[in-house]
């Protein structure tokens, strides 16, 4: 079983720090949605993880072996990319095709077959350039570089991002396919949490450049509900436990509520307790501060 | 299919890309300058004979600019490229370097069998070393205008500017200053094939090239990757 290990990483532009001594362990053979803010730190994570950038401190190693120039170790690492037709890089006056063809040539177990499976699959017209092509055709060409290109470790950024929910099902259950037949590891990043919440068997949770969470998805959710009822019995119930994103309406109370390992919500309240999707308790979790401010 | 040989397939459709822009090219030129402009009285055969001994030259002027440009242009669309894609930098760099100097080696290598298969081209062999060693001056300026670009961006290719401004204000004071010999220039176009200096210049071409490949590799070692 394969790891990949990121150890003290601290990114720093300028002034910025865009992430501070982050620490996490990625195991091979399962799906990760790694879910956080805009800004919170998710890209530049990946494209360290995956030695497609510096990080100003710490280490990336897979199995023991840094990551950071190491052909063999990046053999097994594929980060595709959302793609930008305007960053003004050259990748806009390639055809997919070219595109598809450089990926071959770094990507030691490229599938051709799969490539090419998918392009018909997608519907994508090989002979354009990219930067003719739209924000959701970019996103399916990363999806085939990331599906084709059978690295172990996959990191797919806003997968889904401008597809239509047609394409949005085909990608889901194409992850899923290949998943249950390689038993690669994917990490998918993405602000679509609703509808990829049910493929995620873990979440990691990036909140202003740290981890907030990583953890077991159906087990955090088992442990997260939605206390609400009248002021007093609220409070009661929840009180000693974390608390997070409480509203307030006239006498009414709502609040988010993390349960640990053996807590319970107190007995003989007059309170509803329902559960929270993962979408729902990522806004109460990140969503806070700005709501305080 | 092995992945050396996936490489080598990749950097030899742009190695014969460059290659065919600058022979075609080059004999564009010539149609259109040399063998539009010759007198025919000799006959059609002798004409052409004479006008193709100097196609070597017209390759040579596509295919400094034609390197020129490519090199810029490998950094600009490869590089960013090659790194996303899980390509090490020295690995991406390695690749774009090598393919500018199978380049400039290629050209070099076509001028000079033109000139030895051709008939009366025997005589413009003795210019090898000077085209050879400007051919790889315009690789290695290339590489390193490319390098700067992708690496420093904006600041980089003021930078470039600034350099390569230099080099030519120092070549042109240089000429000036030595300039009191009107027929030096003229002299050059009777090419002395016994001179020293055009072996030197060979030389520190490729020694600037090989330079110029170290640089590219230690400029790139920590670049930012954005695509």
């Amino acid at each position: 079983m394969s790891k990949l290990t990121g150890t003290g990483i601290t990114k720093t532009y300028g002034t910025n720090d865009v992430l501070q001594d982050v620490s996490l362990e990625l195991e091979s053979g399962r799906i990760y949605g790694l879910i956080g803010r805009n800004g919170a730190g998710k890209t530049t994570l990946l494209s360290i993880l995956s030695a497609q950038n510096p990080a100003t401190r710490g280490t990336v190693t897979l199995d023991g072996e840094t990551v950071w120039e190491n052909p063999q170790a990046l053999s097994h690492l594929c980060f595709s990319r959302e793609l930008n037709p305007t960053s003004g890089n050259g990748m806009t006056a390639m055809k997919v095709k070219e595109y598809l063809e450089i990926a071959s040539v770094f990507y030691p177990h490229w599938d051709r077959e799969m490539a090419k499976r998918l392009v018909e699959e997608f519907h994508l017209d090989v002979k354009k350039r990219m930067a003719k092509l739209s924000k959701g055709m970019l996103s399916m060409v990363t999806i085939v570089v990331a599906l084709a290109s059978c690295a172990d470790f996959t990191f797919l950024d806003e997968p889904v991002a401008g597809l239509d929910i047609v394409a949005r099902e085909k990608f889901y259950r194409l992850l899923v396919e290949e998943f249950n037949e390689t038993g690669r590891t994917f990490v998918v990043s993405t602000h679509i949490i609703e509808e990829a919440s049910d493929i995620f068997e873990e979440v990691i949770i990036v909140d202003q450049g740290r981890i907030y969470l990583k953890e077991n998805t159906q087990e955090l959710l088992e442990r997260c509900v939605h206390v609400s009822g009248r002021e007093e019995d609220v409070d009661a119930v929840t009180a000693g436990l974390e608390k997070h994103q409480e509203e307030r309406l006239g006498r009414s109370k709502g609040v988010t509520v993390m349960l640990k390992p053996g807590q319970r919500l107190a007995a003989g309240y007059d309170v509803t307790v329902q559960r929270l999707s993962l979408q729902k308790l990522f806004a109460a979790l990140c969503g806070e501060e700005e709501r305080h401010e | 299919m092995n992945r050396g040989v996936v490489k080598f397939r990749f950097w030899g459709k742009n190695w014969l890309q460059s290659m065919g822009v600058a022979l075609g090219g080059g004999f564009l030129f010539l149609a259109v300058y040399v063998i539009g402009s010759r007198d025919f009285s000799g006959g059609v055969g002798r004409m052409l004979l004479d006008s193709f001994q100097v196609y070597p030259v017209y390759v040579f002027l596509v295919g400094t600019f034609v390197m020129a440009m490519y090199g810029v242009t490998w950094f600009q669309t490869y590089y960013s490229v090659f790194v996303s894609l899980s390509a090490t930098r020295r690995e991406a760099v390695v690749g774009i370097v090598v393919a500018e100097g199978a380049v400039a080696a290629g050209l070099a290598g076509f001028m000079a069998a033109f000139w030895a298969v051709i008939p009366g081209g025997g005589k413009y062999l003795s210019m090898m070393p000077l085209v050879t060693g400007i051919l790889f001056v315009v690789a290695s300026f290339a590489m390193v205008l490319g390098v700067a670009i992708v690496r420093w961006k904006k600041l980089g290719v003021l930078l470039a500017v600034i350099l390569y401004g230099s080099c030519g204000m120092a070549f042109g004071i240089t000429l000036a200053m030595t300039g009191d010999d009107s027929g030096a220039f003229r002299k050059l176009q009777v090419f002395d094939g016994t001179a020293l200096w055009p072996v030197l210049l060979a030389g520190a071409g490729v020694l600037l090239y090989l330079l110029s490949c170290v640089f590219a590799v230690a400029a790139m070692r920590r670049s930012e990757v954005r695509v």
